[in-house]
């Protein structure tokens, strides 16, 4: 049998193909208008030439907001398309990353639990009394352990009936009560 | 202020911190007040207020030609309240007149308790009192009282005998096996025989009881279910689609069962509980006061250890009943997926998790056995102190002769049986418990307002086919307006295509003239009628849809098509059949017409699935007819087939089509661009082309996207 010879085309890597546009303060200049974030993006034309992209708004959005805070950020625009990715906040300047994160905390507005005063269940829903760095704060669960999201072996994510979210940073730092209080959803 | 449109509250400041502000949003401006300060935004050059939804808080803003500006921010308990603010303010800039509903705003928080009410809901799931409920499922056990009064009396008389059969047991041991003389045989037996019936009569009254809470109980759950079913169909699509299918069947089943066994059987108990536990104590208080003490003093102590273990044990076996759960979840999810499993290798990484999953529950469940190995004992000890310190007191009378044998007899039997009530009552609060959390459930999507309801004076209506639209407006539960000021006239007979962006509002366009949904402001009318003056019944019976999703019913194929005429003919069915092209695979089926689909059965095509609906459609004969993607999902070749196949069906009738694939609408008489909710562009394909706006983008946009191979016939039709 007489082999076809057929010219094999090179394999290429998924990351050229991907097309993502990685942004950092190499090629984008990120301000703050009226309170809210916005950027300058500079972009090489196909014919070399650079133009700059200006958005007076940006939205950001984690792509892993459970494991990642300061990585991997999607930048969008109000139609939520994404303008570009940011590998790490690191990536900018001080002043940029202050920004960046400032908005971040706005929309990720996660209580860090770090006392669970009482936890009591009734009628199907189990009402939460806990000490955070937002203060004294209670809420309502509707089928706890459901609600309740580990990461990793330490961390604890809590989603109220209302769709607002808090957080155990560490189960090993919380006291021996609040442990207790917990422990048995987990 | 005499101008205020509406006043809203908020929580959060700009850094994060917990504070209490207030926005009263006037016709020239808005106020913001928060910790002290105050802030005046004017009216002048806004352009849109926005609820922009972060994750775990939510903003409201203005935009306006400088750009958007911050109003204030909460957290997502006070989504409901400030979208409902923003969709009011943007009213108001669309030129509606403000009235006195918008006003009123609701409140997040629960006055009494300051926890937030339940979503979408003024329901405070803690202080909400529950008396009520219990009283309205009384009302609707109306037709099964008789028997729920007939077990409670039945429960009673149980109560009254088993208290006399001790007594019985006494007079035969004092009066005749230990008597000083005797006695006559016939008398013995007598007694014997009294005891005898007695007993039997116990479990006569016992099938009676069966009987009764059997009768009472499938009533009311009739009743129950019946009355839920009726209430969830009746429900607006939104606040069906709130929950998922599971939940509402859970509480068409699960919840009312929970309810029916609440009633026939735990109220029964209830009484005969207490009736047994007061009947005893004042038998025992008037025969030896000093002896009843004796007995009931531990009686607390026996409620509380009780108590206490299950309050112990209670959420632990909870844990163990949803790590089971877990284990069932996973098991189920590595089965459905086997077939990925084994291609991508990764039996070992299944095999791991199966395991981790496993030996989580059997940690927990070996721990609770443990639990309850060393709880169990003790408490059930504690519950039986009673009876030494009685044995002892006992023992002494009989030795000081001041009681009889059979008298210590039945006194022993009184002792054990009144901590039978104890331990009972003990779990009262968690069955109690169970209840209330059904009934809420229940009654929660029996209290939901029928937002979609027929006017009292609805009428019946033919249609002849002309729709018209006024400033209708209208958005979802959610965050902002999808439809904003859209005014359309469609004539009848006329085919109308709707395109757009993803997002545009083109599904919600036609849900509301399918009267889905109620529009928030505007009109829409049918033939000059106002739409919600039509009975829902009559307007839909008049609308067929053929929608991207196809449903079939589990049942044949012939059911299916039968769907929307049920007493149509073979004649009439075949021939809805063949202008579908449903008859032509449909012959080939070694079962015909009559083969299974549906979930269990024979599994058809995309395209053959849309056929039917399509053949659902033309057996129904609409004066309007809907097609929503009807033919997206289905590659190039069957969509033209179902393309001719709809253009049958679509001759004279008015028709309302929304495609992605533009191509797919070439026959409609006039296109509406829809563009972020609004009408951005009318008129044929041919003057919409000239124009150069948004549809001539779309299809240059799809042009470019044509290019692929298989999809140039669209672009030729196009150009």
């Amino acid at each position: 049998m007489k082999e076809t010879s057929q010219e094999k085309e090179p394999v290429r890597k998924l990351s050229d193909v991907a097309e993502i546009r990685y942004l950092h303060r190499g090629n984008t200049e990120i301000f703050l208008k009226n309170g809210f974030p916005g950027a300058r993006i500079q972009c090489r034309q196909e014919d070399g030439s650079e133009t700059v992209e200006e958005h007076n708004r940006i939205w950001l959005h984690r792509a892993f907001p459970f494991d990642l805070l300061k990585e991997y950020i999607s930048v969008q625009n109000k139609d939520q398309e994404e303008i570009g990715l940011i590998r790490e906040l690191a990536d900018f300047d001080e002043d940029a990353q202050g920004i960046l994160c400032g908005a971040l905390e706005h929309k990720y507005y996660t209580p860090k639990i770090a006392k669970i005063v009482s936890l009591k269940e009734a009628h199907g829903y189990s009402f939460w009394q806990v000490e955070s760095d937002a203060g004294k704060l209670q809420f309502t669960l509707q089928d706890t352990f459901r609600s309740l999201l580990r990461v990793g072996e330490d961390k604890v994510f809590v989603f109220d009936n209302y769709g607002n979210r808090y957080v155990i940073e560490s189960l090993k730092a919380l006291d021996r009560r609040s442990l207790r209080r917990i422990e048995l959803y987990l | 202020m005499d101008n205020c449109i509406t006043r809203i509250e908020f929580n959060l400041g700009p850094d994060n911190e917990t504070i209490s502000g207030q926005v009263e949003f006037c016709t020239d401006g808005l106020q913001v007040i928060a910790s002290g300060k105050e802030k005046w935004i004017p009216m002048e050059g806004i352009r849109e207020f926005r609820c922009d939804v972060g994750v775990g808080s939510v903003t409201l803003e203005v935009c306006r030609e400088d750009g958007d500006h911050l109003i204030c921010r909460g957290t997502m308990d006070y989504l409901a309240v400030f979208s409902a603010a923003s969709k009011r303010m943007n009213r108001f800039l669309d030129g509606a007149v403000p009235t006195e509903e918008w006003k009123q705003y609701k409140k997040a928080l629960c006055p009494k308790c300051h926890r937030p009410y339940l979503p979408d809901s003024e329901i405070c799931p803690r202080c909400t009192k529950k008396g009520g409920y219990l009283r309205r499922l009384w009302k609707m056990a109306k037709s099964s009282r008789g028997y729920i009064y007939l077990s409670v009396l039945i429960f009673i008389a149980v109560a009254a005998l088993n208290l006399v059969l001790p007594y019985l047991n006494r007079v035969l041991v004092d009066d005749y096996i230990k008597a000083e003389r005797l006695p006559e045989a016939s008398q013995y037996i007598l007694a014997v025989l009294m005891i005898l019936l007695v007993t039997f009569m116990v479990r006569l009254l016992g099938i009676a009881r069966s009987f009764a809470q059997v009768r009472a109980g499938t009533k009311l759950i009739v009743v129950l279910r019946q009355t839920l079913f009726q209430k969830i169909e009746s429900l607006s699509l939104s606040k069906v689609s709130k929950r998922t299918a599971g939940e509402l069947m859970n509480r068409v089943t699960q919840d009312s069962n929970q309810l029916q066994d609440f009633f026939t059987s735990d109220v029964g108990g209830l009484i005969e509980q207490i009736l047994t536990l007061v009947s005893l104590g004042v038998i025992l208080f008037v025969y030896d006061w000093r002896l009843a003490l004796m007995v009931l003093l531990p009686a607390p102590l026996v409620m509380l250890s009780h108590r206490l273990m299950w309050r112990y044990l209670g959420p632990r076996y909870r844990k163990q009943w949803w790590r089971g759960n877990r284990l069932y979840e996973t098991l189920y999810d590595i089965f459905s997926g086997i077939r990925v499993v084994k291609a991508f290798g990764m039996e070992k990484k299944e095999m791991d998790r199966y395991d981790t999953v496993n030996l989580r529950e059997t940690d927990v469940r070996i721990q609770n056995e443990t639990y309850f190995a060393v709880i169990s004992p003790i408490t059930n000890f504690l519950m039986g102190v009673g009876e030494f310190f009685l044995l002892y007191y006992v023992g002494n009378q009989i030795l000081d002769g001041a009681m009889t044998l059979g008298a210590m007899q039945q006194f022993s039997a009184y002792v054990a049986m009144i901590y039978g009530p104890l331990r009972w009552l003990s779990f009262m609060p968690r069955r109690l418990a169970r209840t209330m959390t059904s009934l809420v459930r229940v009654f929660d999507v029996l209290d939901e307002q029928e937002d979609v309801a027929d006017r009292e004076d609805a009428v019946a209506q033919t249609i002849v086919g002309n729709i018209q639209l006024d400033n209708v407006s209208f958005g979802y539960e959610d965050a902002k307006d999808v439809l904003r000021k859209v005014n359309l006239q469609i004539n009848p007979g006329e085919m109308i295509g709707i395109v757009g962006r993803s997002g545009a509002g083109k599904s919600t366009l036609i849900n509301l003239v399918m009267r889905m949904y109620d529009p928030d402001d505007g009109t829409i009318r049918i033939d000059g009628t106002d739409l919600r003056d039509i009975a829902q019944q009559s307007l839909r019976s008049q609308i067929g849809a053929v929608l991207q999703e196809t449903f079939l019913f589990t049942g044949t194929l012939l059911q299916n098509i039968c769907y929307s005429k049920p007493d149509a003919s073979y004649d009439e069915v075949i021939i809805a059949a063949k202008l579908a092209g449903v008859h032509s695979f449909a012959v080939k089926l070694p079962d015909g017409y009559n083969t299974l689909v549906g979930e269990r059965g024979h599994t058809l095509s995309g395209g053959e699935r849309q056929r039917v609906a399509i053949a659902r459609a033309l057996l129904h004969n609409p004066k309007i007819l809907i097609l929503d993607e009807a033919t997206a999902s289905l590659d190039t070749e069957t969509e033209k087939d179902i393309q001719d196949a709809l253009q049958k069906l679509i001759a004279g009738r008015t028709t309302i089509a929304i495609a992605h694939r533009l191509s797919t609408l070439r026959n409609a008489s006039r296109l509406v661009v829809l563009d972020h909710g609004r009408v951005a562009e009318v008129g044929t394909h041919d003057e919409l082309l000239a124009r150069e706006g948004l549809y001539y983008e779309l299809v240059m946009a799809q042009r470019q996207m044509s290019k692929m191979p298989g999809e140039l016939e669209t672009t030729e039709q196009l150009a």
